[in-house]
């Protein structure tokens, strides 16, 4: 069965944690947007967006961009970090404008 | 010169979609709201003339009524912020028309006054057999609602030319997250109407001489009428949302069938049936999906 986009926001949460992890000691700047990524995942994570269909593709998107970072940093691949991390900030904020969805069908 | 039509509440979503519908026909707009409200792309436009403002305050009022064409007096506290202040529900939406209809008085104006009441101020009707008519009797169960009965009591003691219009809950077709809960048993009859089709309505009631003095239920129209069940099952499966996530009422709310033989011979504003409002969601979903 395909993952949801609450399980695949999960498995983002995680990685991105794991990408923080120790990562000040590298680069600070990069440690403060991982950790800024987690800290607004984690408050849309309750959202109703997460258990729709079109939560899919946005998040799915997220979660390989931190598989990705977190890949570069197990390698100790600091000379690919930077550019991999700002498409994970690219994704991630893509995917927490989306998950905000607001207003309800009723007056 | 023709005079410009007063939007009341117009910085809002609504205000701006009416605003549009009269600049596209070549005509003037005041729009009136409070002055934290974000008024960008109306204070730029020609025809358009922004007024900031308390509706609570008179003085306010009686500079934005002066020599207007026609009032939409959409400005008000909906739910659920009504619910929290009774005395600040009624200084806006109660005190607030009466200070509209009493300007209106005051400077001999024969403009008409379209007020948007709500479907909600006939109470819990589920034990009504019939489509709810204008007849109905009125029966509040919560301060919104009050606050839409004292409103439409004002009116039509006035001597102002009004128009009432009790508006269903609007189905916009946009994604957003559901209510919590439905304001609606699963077994109750629900007739939603499309965003567009009230504005629509709304700007159809200032421009009907016939409209005057009369009050309309505005609802959907056939297409429309479904069961609780009926509704948030679709909203669900056009947003691929698991629908025992659903969480209804457990008493009866303020939804119903509604008589609109009157109002949509009269406005003509049903144009977009549920299908139409299903393809729309359908097609937003696919987007999201795409990209």
């Amino acid at each position: 069965m395909p993952q949801s986009g609450q399980e695949m926001l999960d498995e983002t949460i995680a990685a991105c944690k794991s990408i923080a992890e120790g990562l000040v000691d590298q680069n600070q700047e990069w440690e403060n947007s991982i950790v800024e990524i987690v800290d607004k995942f984690e408050e849309v994570s309750e959202t109703f967006f997460f258990k729709t269909m079109p939560s899919v593709p946005v998040t799915r998107t997220a979660m390989r961009d931190a598989a990705s970072v977190l890949k570069l940093k197990n390698a100790s691949d600091w000379d690919a970090m930077g550019g991999a991390v700002e498409t994970l900030i690219t994704s991630a904020q893509n995917l927490i404008e989306k998950a905000g969805m607001k207003g309800t069908t009723l007056t | 010169m023709i005079r410009p039509i007063l939007i009341t509440g117009g910085a809002g979503s609504v205000g701006r979609q009416l605003a549009g519908m009269f600049l596209a026909e070549g005509r003037s707009v005041r729009i009136f709201d409070l002055p934290f409200m974000d008024f960008s792309g109306l204070e730029e436009e020609p025809n358009v003339e922004v007024v900031k403002g308390d509706i609570t305050e008179k003085s306010a009022v009686e500079k934005a009524v002066d020599n207007v064409g026609g009032v939409l007096h959409l400005a008000a506290l909906l739910p659920p912020t009504s619910e929290r202040d009774r005395d600040k529900t009624f200084a806006v939406n109660v005190e607030g028309t009466r200070n509209i209809s009493e300007s209106l008085k005051s400077q001999h104006s024969s403009a008409t006054l379209v007020f948007t009441s709500s479907i909600s101020t006939y109470g819990d009707t589920s034990k009504e057999p019939e489509l709810i008519k204008i007849n109905q009797l009125q029966n509040a169960i919560d301060i919104y609602a009050e606050s839409k009965i004292a409103g439409e009591q004002i009116l039509i003691g006035s001597g102002v030319n009004f128009v009432i219009l009790r508006i269903a809950s609007i189905a916009v077709p946009a994604f957003l997250e559901p209510p919590e809960p439905w304001p609606f048993t699963a077994d109750q009859r629900v007739e939603m109407v499309h965003r567009d089709d009230v504005a629509d309505a709304i700007k159809s009631a200032v421009d009907t001489e016939e409209a005057v003095g009369n009050v309309f239920n505005i609802a959907g129209g056939t297409t429309w009428r479904l069961t609780g069940r009926d509704y948030v099952g679709d909203f669900f499966n056009f947003m691929g949302a698991p629908v025992d996530l659903a969480i209804y009422r457990e008493e009866p709310g303020w939804n119903d069938w509604y008589d609109t033989e009157e109002s949509q011979k009269i406005l003509n504003y049903q144009n977009r049936s549920y299908a139409y409002y299903s393809g729309e969601m359908k097609a937003i979903v696919e987007e999201m999906m795409a990209g």
